[in-house]
């Protein structure tokens, strides 16, 4: 098997014309690209049916391994999807599949339900590409996030382009960290955290919770104190080992036996005294130093869900530059809150995409959480909706998830407010655990998002 | 400079992070002696490191190295240092406020002022270059040399100005560099002067004056070519006869004209 840095790809994008179609790139670019990225002979097959209607993707990828049939043969759990424009339409006319361009976002929504589509429930990456730009998107559940930025190909970078999204797919991550964030407080972020931790590990996954936000909500909550270094200290000495500042979220049942839910990275006294800026200093890399701290534990962990708390400061952007997406608590009975994600959506998430450089991180669509909607409340916070959509429709996915061209869905989930939430905190327990109810609504809440 | 940059900030760095391919050369005596002061007063670098970031976590000196040395002689463990930009331009910016580079300038462009003013800061250093060297002449005949073409310092010496080649000449590149101007375009094709439009005697002459050549640059190019243009040249034998037009022109010219030019 040839690896990327033999192939020429100077030949190769030399006999691309500038108005290539789609059959032209899919013959002359996606052989080459799936030899660089380590797929051979049988591993892959053009027009996959994806099981959704009569959707195919252009292309779909598994390497083969001994003993197994290979993926042209079975059709069956595919790893990589590729789908392939033209440089341009067969009438001649160029699509620009730069980031932003109607074209763009149409090819992005394609793979997004490709790779959630039944027949490609393996599936764990998504290639798009004119040959002209390429990105890679990865899929965790029912998420879907890009893995590099979109990328303008040239002969001077094919080859670092193709290494580094075959070092990404040959080693996929485990996890994704989800910050859990909206600029307006009292919108139970804490609460959101600590009971999707709860139910993700009742659905038997990995979590991990961090509590970067210096008023320790999430680490008072669950009662767990600093492990063997804290987590104040990591930021600042860059060779101490942050595993040793995680610590274990046990419960005790009534018999007395013990059983460990979710692990805690927790916020200790040291944190307080980065609120003052002259602190910062001592963070090396600023507002990065959470994630490079973080990414120890990304094959490790099925889920990292970061606390941060509500102002846009050094807590909140380094959380913000540390997820993949992040989720924003609303309240339908408090319009402030709405204009806050809003803030967070279109202002603060790209200023982290600008600085990340790699398409992240994404927010989801916001859900309400909290207190029982009546109509009237619920008519506000629509006609509210109605306006901030009307007047930037880029807005549209994350007010109006459900809505499409043919249907004007106004759905948005919600967590209805039960007594027993805020009381759980009394007792360090997450209220999914003491309250069945609670526990259909919060899985409700990882099954509408996550799994 | 994006928004999260720590570019530009004060940043309390580790030591060992820290590496420096420049040393300082000031004495033991002084580094020593500031290393106790510093040590007195808190080991709190109150002037910064000025370091770029060539790594994740990884700095390196580019200005103050005297205080890098001192705080590696006081044995402080962490050091106060501005991440800048690890742009060339910028770094030498930093190194002229820092007083580790002279900057220079560019004798092609230089005002009188700047000229006589860094002669003197050549002539006041301990070791005097410019020894017997009377200043004033000197910056009066590079001021009136037409600089401006100028490639390298060599018609200085030219000037008779005591200024000679050697260790004098030499001495000026610690003040001066010459930005020299790009070289000519290939001339315009050669063409008869008899059968020549006005038009093309015209770009050729501007091609002489334009670009200065062999003295050209004192003509006015559309006077002597209405001139050339207007002369009976039926008769000439060779472009001598350009000499007794009304144009100025010497013998010497003659041969630059031949360069686009023919009978």
């Amino acid at each position: 098997m040839q690896n990327t840095s033999q192939i020429d790809w100077d030949i190769i994008l030399d006999n691309i014309p500038p108005n290539a179609n789609e059959a032209t790139v899919s013959s002359k670019f996606i052989p080459s690209l799936f030899q660089g990225l380590g797929f051979g002979g049988g591993d892959e097959c053009p027009q996959f049916n994806t099981g959704r209607g009569a959707d195919c993707v252009d292309f779909a990828a598994r390497r083969h391994k001994p003993g197994e049939s290979s993926f042209l043969f079975s059709k069956t759990n595919p790893y990589l999807l590729v789908e392939v424009k033209g440089r341009a339409t067969n009438a001649g006319a160029r699509i620009n599949l730069s980031c932003g361009t109607p074209a763009y976002r149409d090819t992005q929504a394609q793979i997004i339900r490709y790779l959630l589509a039944p027949n490609c429930v393996t599936a764990q990456w998504g290639i798009i590409t004119n040959s002209t730009h390429i990105q890679l998107f990865r899929r965790h559940g029912k998420i879907v996030i890009p893995a590099t930025a979109n990328l303008l190909i040239k002969k001077e970078n094919i080859h670092g382009i193709i290494s580094h999204i075959k070092q990404l797919i040959d080693k996929p991550p485990r996890s994704l960290s989800i910050c859990i964030y909206n600029n307006k407080g009292g919108v139970g972020k804490t609460t959101t955290v600590i009971n999707l931790a709860a139910i993700l590990r009742k659905e038997g996954k990995r979590v991990l919770v961090v509590d970067f936000d210096s008023q320790a909500d999430s680490s008072q909550s669950l009662n767990v104190s600093s492990g063997e270094v804290t987590l104040s200290e990591c930021l600042i000495d860059t060779k101490l080992d942050i595993r040793k500042a995680v610590v274990s979220f046990s419960v005790t049942d009534r018999n007395g036996k013990t059983a460990h839910l979710f692990d805690v990275i927790p916020c200790d006294n040291g944190m307080d005294r980065f609120i003052n800026s002259e602190f910062h200093a001592s963070i090396q890399r600023g507002i990065k130093r959470l994630r490079d701290l973080l990414n120890i534990f990304t094959y490790s962990y099925d889920y990292i869900l970061i606390d941060c708390p509500t102002q846009w400061l050094f807590f909140s952007q380094s959380g913000v530059y540390a997820s993949d997406v992040v989720l924003i608590p609303s309240k339908h009975n408090g319009l402030t809150s709405l204009h806050n994600a809003v803030r967070v959506i279109r202002d603060f998430i790209p200023e982290i995409q600008k600085e990340r450089r790699d398409g992240g991180p994404v927010a989801l669509p916001i859900f309400f959480n909290g207190e029982r909607i009546t109509e009237h409340s619920r008519r506000i916070a629509e006609e509210e909706i109605d306006k901030i959509v009307s007047q930037n429709d880029q807005l549209l996915p994350y007010f109006r998830p459900k809505a499409t061209k043919g249907n004007k869905s106004t759905f948005i989930f919600h967590l209805p407010a039960y007594a027993s939430v805020a009381n759980a905190a009394f007792v360090n327990l997450p209220a999914v655990f003491v309250h069945k109810t609670v526990a259909e609504h919060y899985l409700g809440l990882a099954k509408e998002y996550f799994l | 400079m994006g928004k999260f940059d720590y570019v530009g900030q004060l940043m309390h760095l580790p030591l060992e992070s820290l590496q420096s391919s420049e040393m300082s050369s000031e004495s033991e005596f002084v580094v020593t002696a500031a290393a106790a002061r510093l040590q007195e007063t808190d080991g709190r670098n109150w002037i910064p490191l000025i370091v770029k970031e060539v790594g994740d976590y990884q700095y390196e000196v580019v200005s103050n190295h005297f205080i890098f040395a001192v705080a590696q002689h006081a044995d402080l463990e962490k050091v106060w240092c501005i991440i800048i930009q690890p742009d060339d331009e910028i770094i030498d910016q930093t190194q002229f406020l820092a007083r580790e580079k002279t900057p220079r300038i560019n004798l092609a462009t230089a005002s009188r002022d700047m000229i006589f003013a860094a002669l003197r800061h050549l002539a006041a250093s301990p070791e005097n270059p410019l020894k017997g060297v009377d200043l004033t002449v000197a910056v009066n005949r590079i001021e009136a040399a037409d600089r401006s073409a100028w490639q390298d310092f060599s018609p200085i010496p030219k000037l008779k100005c005591g200024i000679t080649k050697g260790k004098k000449l030499d001495a000026l590149n610690s003040v001066f560099f010459i930005d020299a101007p790009p070289p000519p375009p290939a001339p315009p094709e050669i063409i008869s002067i008899k059968q020549a439009s006005h038009e093309e005697i015209l770009e050729r002459l501007k091609y002489l004056t334009d670009y200065r050549i062999g003295g050209f640059d004192k003509f006015e190019p559309e006077t002597i070519a209405d001139i050339i243009f207007a002369a009976p040249k039926t008769k000439w034998k060779s472009l001598n006869p350009l000499t007794k037009l009304d144009c100025g022109f010497e013998t010497s010219h003659i041969k630059v004209l031949k360069t686009v030019f023919s009978l």
